[in-house]
């Protein structure tokens, strides 16, 4: 069973609608920064060597499109990393509501044992479809 | 009605009233362990509802032993030592580390001792590992060169005109690794618990050490695999891409349980101190050695 559910924090809990918006931010910031100043990172080891794209292989085509306000070219060249930056977008509008609000509840979501065991499973699946995916895009 | 569990500053999960009962008379939860349910206005400890009164652990029984009070640990390696808890060990640290990993000593012999018998089990596989390998000199520069770093060309040529790596040598190297291991891990652990200290989590150092032993122990049981694959450094590669992944996330799982930290903010520590660490020892000297080399220049 996995369902959101919206409770209290615990005390000592990470403050998920502070954490992740602020790195959402400096990260937007940090990509931006880098573009600008010219600079490139080098190439990866993993394709040059073997000719077969790693699971971080068009995150940097990916940000650049997404700088570029380029949706299609971002999802493209790799689908997770602009998945994830669109769920921390959604997450930080989130935040924001709650906040604005001052809602002591916080949106989580709950897991028991089976629900942990098959949320790996599909996290496992979708590493194995998404690197499929990208050496249908990106290997020589 | 579904109760969800905390400990420090990890989730535990959602479980039913009689999974926390048996827990609680198992060891698996203590009565210091949070929890909430629907309709509550804020998050009690176990040992405080009504309905888990009197059972399992008294509240004074703290996970991190913090109090002097040593727990009763749900480790089997610290339960005895034989190889039938040594596994026990590394399938509870991959399958459920919460569970089996949370309530425990760490003392920092025991789990020399676990790194030493997971390195000992490595150990023949790393020997059939460098004998399938050879002397693979030539092959690296090869590869180094085919990375078109200009600046490692030189490098390259280096290593494509050494001469082959002796037998001998190739076993002293590994006898090293083997015999040194353990303690270079626990200096990364060191070096992670001040990170610990900086982000203000207060976990003893030799909890720290011995966490770093146990989840290096797991990782080095999990890597077996990759020794054989010496002969092909394409398949290599490709298994250790993907065990690589599932070894970060088994590591933080694991480390993150012993000592009672989410393993995500394990992990944003980790980064953090080698990203510092990366910056002291790279950017600091090279700094150094250009203001030196200019201050050289200005005299001259």
């Amino acid at each position: 069973m996995i369902r959101l559910v919206r409770r209290p924090a615990f005390p000592g809990e990470l403050n998920h609608e502070l954490v992740w918006p602020l790195a959402l931010v400096g990260g937007a910031l940090g990509a931006w920064g880098w573009f600008l100043s010219g600079l490139t990172l080098p190439g990866c080891i993993f394709f040059n060597l073997t000719g077969l794209p790693c699971l971080g292989c068009g995150g940097t085509r990916c940000v650049r499109s997404l700088v570029h306000l380029d949706f299609t070219q971002a999802l493209r060249f790799h689908p997770g990393f602009f998945l994830v930056v669109l769920g921390a977008a959604i997450w930080a509008g989130w935040s924001l509501v709650t906040w604005l609000r001052r809602d002591p509840l916080r949106l989580r979501l709950a897991m028991d044992e089976s629900g942990a065991r098959g949320l790996r499973w599909a996290c496992g699946g979708a590493l194995v479809l998404h690197w499929l995916w990208q050496v249908h895009v990106l290997a020589r | 009605m579904q109760i969800h569990v905390a400990r420090k500053s990890t989730q535990l999960g959602v479980f039913s009233a009689e999974e926390i009962t048996e827990g609680l008379a198992t060891g698996r939860f203590v009565a210091t362990d949070l929890a909430w349910r629907e309709g509550m206005a804020s998050w009690l400890a176990l040992g405080e509802w009504a309905e888990f009164r009197g059972v399992g652990a008294p509240a004074s029984a703290s996970v991190a032993g913090t109090d002097g009070v040593v727990p009763a640990s749900t480790v089997p390696w610290e339960q005895g030592k034989s190889l039938g808890s040594f596994f026990a060990t590394i399938k509870g640290a991959i399958i459920s580390p919460r569970e089996t990993l949370a309530v425990g000593r760490y003392q920092f012999g025991d789990w020399l001792v676990f790194c030493y018998v997971a390195l000992a089990l490595s150990f023949p596989f790393q020997i059939v590992g460098q004998l399938l390998k050879g002397d693979k000199n030539k092959e690296w520069a090869e590869m180094i060169r085919s990375l078109k770093i200009p600046q490692l060309n030189e490098l390259a040529d280096q290593l494509a005109n050494q001469p082959p790596t002796t037998l001998l040598v190739t076993m002293i190297v590994l006898i090293l690794g083997v015999v040194l291991g353990p303690f270079f891990y626990a200096a990364t652990g060191v070096i992670h618990w001040l990170g610990q200290k900086a982000f203000r989590y207060p976990v003893s150092i030799e909890r720290t050490v011995a966490a770093t032993l146990l989840a290096m122990g797991v990782l080095v049981v999990l890597m077996i695999p990759t020794q054989l694959l010496g002969a092909s450094r394409m398949a290599q590669l490709l298994l250790g891409g993907v065990l690589f992944i599932y070894g970060c996330v088994v590591y933080y799982r694991a480390f993150g349980a012993a000592t009672g930290i989410s393993p995500w903010m394990q992990f944003g520590i980790s980064c953090v101190v080698w990203l510092v660490l990366c910056c002291c020892c790279c950017l600091l000297p090279t700094v150094a050695i250009g203001g030196i080399a200019g201050v050289a220049a200005g005299l001259k």
